[in-house]
């Protein structure tokens, strides 16, 4: 049978201890039962003790009793009773000893000849008993059972040399009484004074035998030795020995006649001086003894102790042991138990058991397998993440294109003449694609932040500028949900500072996101960012703070709303959309620029979240307005209803810019203020009026400035109203500067124009539209209602067909992707009710985000009538519009193309241009030359051939066409190189082609375009990362990088037209 | 009966026990009476020995070393007696009989206890004056 390793274990950790134990054990019985020895042994010196005084009395006794006898009562009366009372007396002593140790059993004899005492004295007093008898018979028997008790401490088994004592001591006792018994018998026969029998000599010699047999020699302990040798040997226990030794021989001589020489007198006193002498010598004999038992009693209940100890302490380890061993082996079942459970969770069937070597084996190639298919499942964790990153990374580049399209097609629509709050509707456009891009990029960068590889920036930046763009960005939502967006940005921030304005901006987009989201209609969001006290005199230290009415966060939520992926509620996921990142990145980024985002809300009141950074603040270089305007006095509209956090910011302002505010409640009260003369502009809330009343104060002669919000546009411009200037919500610094320098201005009311200016083509028709995103909803709206149609929305294919079924449309512009029920779908949908029901057809045009090749062919394919890609560009929609709305072209307000006609347009702003300057974004200093070039331009343009233009896609194709045209070229677009080849003519004089178009060979076309148009020059785009071969420089007359820019294209063409010219 | 001497004992030089007594005894055993009374007298006044008493007794019973004088014979008989010696009884019952008592109880019981007691002078004395035990 194999033993198995608990079993060793526990062999190995208890067998020491069980050995230790029962060797302790031993010890302790053994020493137990030394010290029980000893304790009789001390018990058993003090009974001897007893017993040998009873004897020697006794002896006395008996001497005086054989005295007695032999002088037939005379002599030795008056003792002989004394000693009797003696005698009683350590009788007694005995008795009580007996009685007291119910355990000591002396002979039955004692007991009974003690018993028989009394009787035998009176046999005695009366004469009745003879000498022998009373003293051979009674009293030696007696004495001698006594002293055989006391022997009986030789018999215990004591220690060699406190038996060897004790037995001295019995030696001596005997002899004592030998020498007694020979005292008195000799006593008797000098007394008597007759010869001696031969029977009463042959007991004196016994008796002389015994009675010098005080052997001593064997004591071990040499002084104890020495003490009763130097008692024996003293010149005076010398001369008794001698004495004595002599009466003996003269007694002996004169046996025969019996006229002894001794007297009896004088022997008794000689054999009782040997006999105090023997007495001495016991005594000391049973003091050393009494001392030696009593230091071995201690000695012996010492080690008795010592041994209890170390009994208890192994005892004690011996439970450890166990305990150890037994949680030993409870953890080698636990650990057998997790290794059984990690065995079953891995597909392999293994029965641990650590018992043997085998199992413990078996676990151990178990552990490793664990560890390897650990390592395998990390390598696919680091595999999938890669791929997550590589997927990322494509998503960011399919974002990012139709990003450049926005970006771009924004960029080109900036740089076209457009009326006052276009530009601001194009630069809003422009800034919010931006900040789309920005943002996608930060949520790549999550994962930046979360492995720290996020870099804080340290640029230098005007604060008021950054912070105002970015509330900027969220008026629109904020005013398509009714919300009141009010601003504050300290106007003393007027430093420059350094810090991530990227970070701050994007912690600001992200908080009013989450505001505007969770704020319901009618609710209000404050911005206020201010300059507060900073510890350090040279920095500067802002605190931030966005603050909404919304639906708040409950207290328990709290604590998580900064992890990632957690937003309040999942059912607020499922309500209000979004990632719940925002919050995550933003508590992020305000820590890494050592700050801390903080929230304060209240369910269902609303949320602040605020946070402060400090900066660096830079010596002052912008210009301070710091009570610039003291002369000003603005009438500003204030209602006893109702009451926004905006006009508290627009008192704080005018405070700051030193202009006065005088409220006014009514629209006389304004007219009385004007032909005053006490105010030079007035702020309307067109929140807090009636369309009759901001008529009446738009008569006045003011600079009248009305807030709206974006989304109320429209109103205004049915008001017709001749208004100074249209401030959108939110109100901020610039704005007030913007209207602070307007009242000023010596501008007269009489050269304003009204608001919208239509001089584009217009039509009289009705237009559907299906689109699920509000903005582009929004958008497209804006864009038809410019062009003069009727809009109608279905947010999605269903709602759309719904409509066309119960309404009548001139045209119908469906979005492809939609919920619900798509684009195509759609079109079905209505195409089988048309020819069901035989009503007439509806041109159904696609609008699409997809800019890919082959759209167009398969859309129309699927039924469709016409295609445009989603950034919706006029031209095109106004192409589409007169290709099906030709009839319906308004005639009265016709007018040329605004992009056609740019000279008509460029001379207007010189003198408008004051008057639009709330535009968020001064017009950049680059486009004046290109403007103005581009009038220079406009002579070889005459002259110019066709241009042809082949890019990748579509898209590209678009806005690099445009960039041309732009430039004032006639510009052509080929999809495929097919349609570019068919394209080539005499007219043609330049031909930009991209390298990554489809099954482009440089050879053939070139060939193509000698035949064609031999003068014709190609370009050709590479991309920056691929490589151009020999063949494609050499068929090529330029070759460019893709990323093209106004100047370089410009400096080409004119490179290559004009040499043709 | 001499048997179970020891050895030591007997080849043991004696040494005189000095004293009156042993002395007195001594002479008397050597027939030196005169020198055995005069030591005895000493040992009764100076050492108090008892036996003197009797051998005393015995010198004036029988007139050795000194003037025979049967009272005092009696005298020291009569003590020694009281001390126990055995033999001075058959000695006092014949200085009571030389000296005619007529108390013939007292002798005859004298004579007996002695010869009870192991004194065979007794039963001499008493075959010596016909006094039958």
């Amino acid at each position: 049978m194999q033993v198995g390793v608990r079993s060793k274990l526990k062999l190995i950790s208890l067998f020491p201890i069980v050995l230790l134990l029962a060797f302790a054990s031993f010890f302790l019985y053994q020493s137990a039962t030394n010290y029980l020895k000893v304790q009789t042994l001390n018990e058993r010196i003090n009974y001897n003790a007893i017993l040998n005084s009873v004897a020697t009395q006794l002896a006395i006794e008996r001497g005086l009793t054989s005295i007695y006898i032999a002088s037939n009562g005379k002599k030795a009366v008056e003792k002989l009773k004394k000693q009797r009372a003696e005698v009683d007396k350590e009788i007694a002593v005995f008795n009580r000893y007996l009685s007291n140790h119910p355990d000591v059993k002396p002979k039955k004899l004692i007991r009974l000849l003690l018993g028989m005492l009394n009787k035998k004295r009176e046999q005695i007093d009366t004469l009745q008993i003879s000498f022998n008898k009373a003293f051979f018979n009674y009293y030696s028997v007696l004495i001698k059972a006594l002293l055989e008790e006391i022997d009986k401490v030789t018999t215990i088994g004591l220690e060699h040399e406190v038996a060897n004592e004790a037995k001295a001591y019995v030696n001596f006792a005997k002899a004592k009484e030998y020498s007694g018994i020979e005292r008195g018998f000799i006593s008797y026969v000098l007394t008597r004074y007759t010869k001696m029998s031969d029977e009463e000599l042959q007991k004196w010699i016994h008796y002389i035998g015994q009675a010098d047999a005080y052997d001593y020699d064997f004591i071990n302990d040499e002084e104890l030795k020495q003490r009763v040798h130097a008692l024996l040997s003293t010149p005076d226990a010398k001369k008794v020995f001698k004495a004595l030794s002599q009466a003996r021989i003269e007694i002996l001589h004169s046996i025969n006649d019996g006229y002894y020489t001794v007297d009896p007198l004088h022997w008794f006193k000689l054999n009782t001086e040997k006999i105090v002498r023997l007495s001495k010598a016991q005594k000391i004999i049973f003091e050393s003894l009494e001392q030696k038992s009593a230091k071995t009693m201690e000695e012996q209940m010492f080690i008795a102790v010592a041994s209890a100890a170390l009994w208890i302490i192994t005892l004690i380890l011996a439970t450890l042991g166990y305990i150890v061993s037994r949680e030993i082996t409870q953890n080698i079942k636990n650990l057998e138990a997790i290794l059984q459970s990690a065995a079953e969770s891995t597909s392999k069937q293994i029965n641990i058991n650590l018992d043997t070597a085998e199992g413990t084996a078996k676990a151990y190639s178990l552990l490793q397998t664990i560890i390897e298919e650990a390592r395998h499942e990390q390598q696919r964790a680091e595999e999938a993440s890669e791929a997550k990153s590589l997927f990322l990374a494509n998503m960011s580049h399919e974002i990012r294109t139709p990003l450049n399209g926005i970006v771009g097609f924004t960029e080109l629509l900036k740089n076209t003449e457009l009326k006052g709050e276009q530009k601001e509707f194009v630069s809003i456009i422009e800034k919010s694609s931006e900040n789309l891009l920005e943002i996608i990029n930060n949520i790549l960068d999550l994962s930046k932040i979360e492995s720290n590889k996020v870099e804080i920036e340290n640029i230098v930046f005007n604060p008021i500028e950054e912070f105002e763009s970015a509330v900027e960005i969220y008026a629109v939502k904020a005013a398509e949900k009714s919300v009141n967006l009010a601003c504050f940005i300290d106007p003393r921030l007027n430093q420059p500072i350094k810090g991530d304005p990227t970070k701050i901006k994007e912690i600001l987009i992200n908080l009013l996101s989450n505001a505007v989201k969770f704020t319901n209609q009618g609710g209000a969001i404050n911005v206020e960012i201010r300059k507060v006290h900073a510890e350090d005199p040279d920095r500067c230290a802002i605190s931030f703070s966005v603050e909404d009415t919304g639906i708040g966060i409950s207290p328990d939520k709290k604590a998580h709303i900064f992890e990632a992926f957690s937003q309040a509620d999942t059912s607020v996921t499922r309500k209000f959309g979004g990632t719940g990142l925002g919050l995550t990145i933003s508590a992020r980024y305000a820590e890494l620029m050592g700050g801390h985002l903080q929230l304060e809300s209240e369910l269902g009141k609303g949320t602040r979240f605020y946070f402060t950074l400090e900066f660096d603040e830079l010596p002052q270089m912008n210009e301070d307005m710091y009570k610039r305007f003291e002369n000003v006095s603005v009438a500003m509209y204030t209602s006893p209803t109702i009451h926004k956090k905006q006009d508290e910011y627009i008192k704080e302002y005018l405070d700051y810019y030193g202009a006065t505010l005088i409220p006014f409640g009514a629209p006389e009260e304004l007219i009385k203020l004007a032909s005053d003369k006490k105010v030079q502009s007035a702020i309307i809330d067109s929140d807090y009026t009636s369309d009759n009343d901001l008529r009446k104060m738009g008569k006045t002669p003011l600079h009248c400035n009305v807030i709206i919000k974006s989304t109320q546009q429209k109103r205004i411009e049915t008001l017709k109203m001749h208004c100074e200037k249209i401030l959108y919500e939110p109100i901020n610094a610039t704005k007030m500067v913007s209207v602070l320098k307007a009242a000023t201005s010596e501008v007269s009311k009489e050269v304003r124009r009204p608001l919208l200016d239509l001089e584009h083509i217009g039509f009289n028709a009705k237009a559907l539209v299906a689109e699920d995103n509000t903005i582009n909803q929004k958008l497209i709206k804006r864009t038809l209602e410019d062009l003069g149609l009727k809009v109608e929305l279905a947010d999605n294919g269903l709602e759309a067909f719904e409509k066309r079924r119960n309404g009548d449309f001139d045209i119908i512009f469906m979005d492809i992707s939609m919920p619900v029920m798509d684009g195509v779908e759609a079109t079905h949908e209505i195409l089988d009710y048309e020819e069901d029901e035989n009503v007439p057809h509806i041109p159904i045009v696609a609008l699409t985000a997809n800019a890919l090749k082959g759209d167009r062919e398969r859309f129309l394919a699927e039924g469709l009538d016409e295609y445009t890609t989603k950034p919706l560009i006029r031209e095109e929609i106004i192409s589409i519009l007169k290709k099906f709305l030709a009839e319906k072209i308004n005639r009265q307000e016709s007018a040329p193309k605004p992009s056609a006609s740019p000279e008509k347009e460029a001379d207007a702003p010189q003198e408008s241009e004051k008057e639009f300057n709330f535009d968020l974004q001064p017009e950049t200093v680059e486009e004046r030359p290109v403007q103005s070039e581009r009038r220079s331009d406009e002579s070889p343009q005459k002259t110019a051939k066709k241009i042809l233009v082949l890019k990748k896609s579509l898209l590209e194709g678009k806005i690099f066409a445009n960039m041309l045209q732009g430039l004032g070229y006639e510009v052509d677009i080929a999809t495929g190189i097919k349609e570019l080849i068919g394209k080539i003519d005499e007219e043609t004089g330049l031909v930009f082609v991209d390298k990554e178009a489809e099954e482009l060979s440089m050879t053939a076309l070139r060939s193509e375009i000698k035949m064609n148009a031999p003068h014709a020059a190609v370009v050709l785009m590479t991309d920056p990362a691929s490589e151009v071969t020999e063949e494609e420089k050499r068929e090529s007359d330029e070759v460019i990088v893709n990323l093209v820019n106004r100047d370089l294209v410009r400096l080409i063409v004119e490179k290559f037209i004009k040499s043709e010219g | 009966m001499k048997r179970g001497l020891p050895a030591l004992l007997l080849i043991a030089p004696v040494l005189l026990f000095a004293s009156y007594f042993s002395d007195g005894i001594r002479a008397y055993k050597t027939g030196d009476y005169k020198k055995a009374k005069e030591m005895l007298e000493k040992a009764v006044t100076e050492e108090g020995a008892e036996q003197a008493h009797f051998l005393l007794g015995l010198l004036y019973l029988e007139g050795k070393g000194v003037k025979k004088d049967i009272y005092k014979a009696r005298r020291y008989l009569q003590k020694a007696v009281s001390f126990g010696n055995v033999r001075a009884k058959c000695y006092l019952a014949e200085a009571l009989i030389v000296s005619r008592d007529k108390d013939k109880k007292a002798i005859l019981s004298l004579l007996k206890e002695g010869k009870k007691s192991g004194a065979g002078e007794c039963a001499a004395i008493a075959a010596k004056y016909n006094i039958p035990l």
